[in-house]
């Protein structure tokens, strides 16, 4: 796993650019630039309208797996924590579509409107590598 | 047998947890059974259509130690089971797997491993030769192939043997050892060996039959061993 994050992930490592002066679509578009916070959000989407960040890594860590054809471990694991906690989930509460409690550690899916719904279902699909 | 079934009850509630993820319910039911003979706690959460394929999440007290595709844990629950060559091979992380069902004592166990770790315990009370041993052996006939160790276990120890099942052979007179017929026992294949000793050395076996094989556990925690003696001590 090492490896394919180390390669595929290069583009999610890097710094988010500065979101001050996106208007709301620029900030929709970001949000859902990255897979991890596509299948977060298509995750809590069906009726999961609140997570905690450990069951949020669990489900990206068990989705990697898939993927990869080998155990995700404690460490992917960790890693997955520490990029929620520190660049998709504020990334997505700015972008209006969760809240995020950094404190509690707890996620609430906002109320999308319906196109971004849509937009969404059809790009978490989608298993590209652009943003792991 | 509701002190012993109380006691599967307990022992099964292991420290693993595997929470499978699937779009549909009935996919893994297989893999999911065979983790539930482990005596691992198993919970579904239903993943909504057109995500990831099936997948587990290994919990160990809580606290996340895995997770792997169901095709990956079905090929390594697919026998033969070649786990060293698989770990050097693939990964370190399959490690956490296999500890978890190692260690998750619970199996569909066969007679031929329950004579091994029986054999075990009757090694051990014999090498330290002093205490209290009770053996359950389902029925009394199934002693006759025991008699030769059970003779020699009585006799160059000093330990205070007592054997219970079914009465439906008439057992020899061995000095030692003292017969107890429990017919609720045939169930049960137990073994319970406490040194009385202020070490507390003790360990104890108990399988229950279903069909062909046993559901099974073994332990040297002093609590659980005395459990079992005193519920055999009982009758």
């Amino acid at each position: 796993m090492g490896e394919k994050e180390h390669g595929s992930g290069q583009s999610d490592v890097e710094a988010e650019p500065p979101s001050g002066h996106e208007d709301a679509s620029g900030r929709l578009y970001r949000a859902l630039s990255a897979a991890a916070r596509r299948r977060l959000l298509w995750y809590m989407l069906d009726d999961t309208e609140e997570v905690t960040l450990d069951e949020a890594a669990r489900v990206l860590a068990g989705w990697e797996a898939t993927e990869t054809g080998t155990l995700s471990t404690e460490a992917d694991h960790d890693d997955l924590l520490v990029e929620l906690h520190h660049r998709h989930l504020p990334v997505l509460d700015e972008a209006g579509l969760v809240s995020y409690d950094p404190n509690e550690k707890a996620v609430v899916l906002e109320s999308l409107d319906e196109s971004t719904a849509e937009r969404l279902e059809d790009l978490v699909g989608v298993n590209d590598d652009d943003g792991r | 047998m509701t002190v012993l079934e109380e006691l599967f009850a307990s022992v099964r509630r292991s420290p693993y947890r595997f929470v499978f993820h699937a779009d549909e319910a009935g996919r893994g039911a297989d893999v999911t059974e065979r983790f539930a003979t482990h005596g691992v706690a198993i919970e579904t959460e239903e993943l909504p259509p057109g995500g990831p394929a099936p997948f587990f999440v290994i919990e160990e007290d809580g606290v996340f130690r895995g997770a792997l595709g169901l095709t990956e844990v079905e090929d390594i629950l697919e026998p033969p089971i070649h786990r060293v060559e698989r770990i050097e091979d693939v990964s370190t992380g399959y490690r956490v797997l296999f500890d978890v069902l190692d260690d998750a004592v619970f199996s569909a166990t066969s007679r031929r491993e329950l004579l091994a770790v029986s054999r075990e315990i009757e090694e051990r009370a014999f090498r330290i030769g002093i205490g209290t041993l009770r053996v359950g052996f389902q029925k009394l006939s199934a002693f006759e192939s025991q008699e030769d160790v059970y003779r020699k276990l009585a006799t160059e120890t000093n330990l205070d043997v007592h054997v219970y099942g079914a009465a439906d052979w008439t057992p020899p007179t061995i000095p030692g050892v003292s017969y107890h017929e429990y017919p609720e026992l045939d169930r049960y294949w137990l073994l319970a060996y406490d040194s009385e000793t202020p070490q507390a050395e003790t360990c104890a076996l108990v399988a229950r039959q279903t069909g062909d094989m046993y559901d099974s556990f073994w332990t040297n925690d002093p609590e659980t061993t005395r459990t079992v003696l005193d519920e055999l001590e009982a009758d």
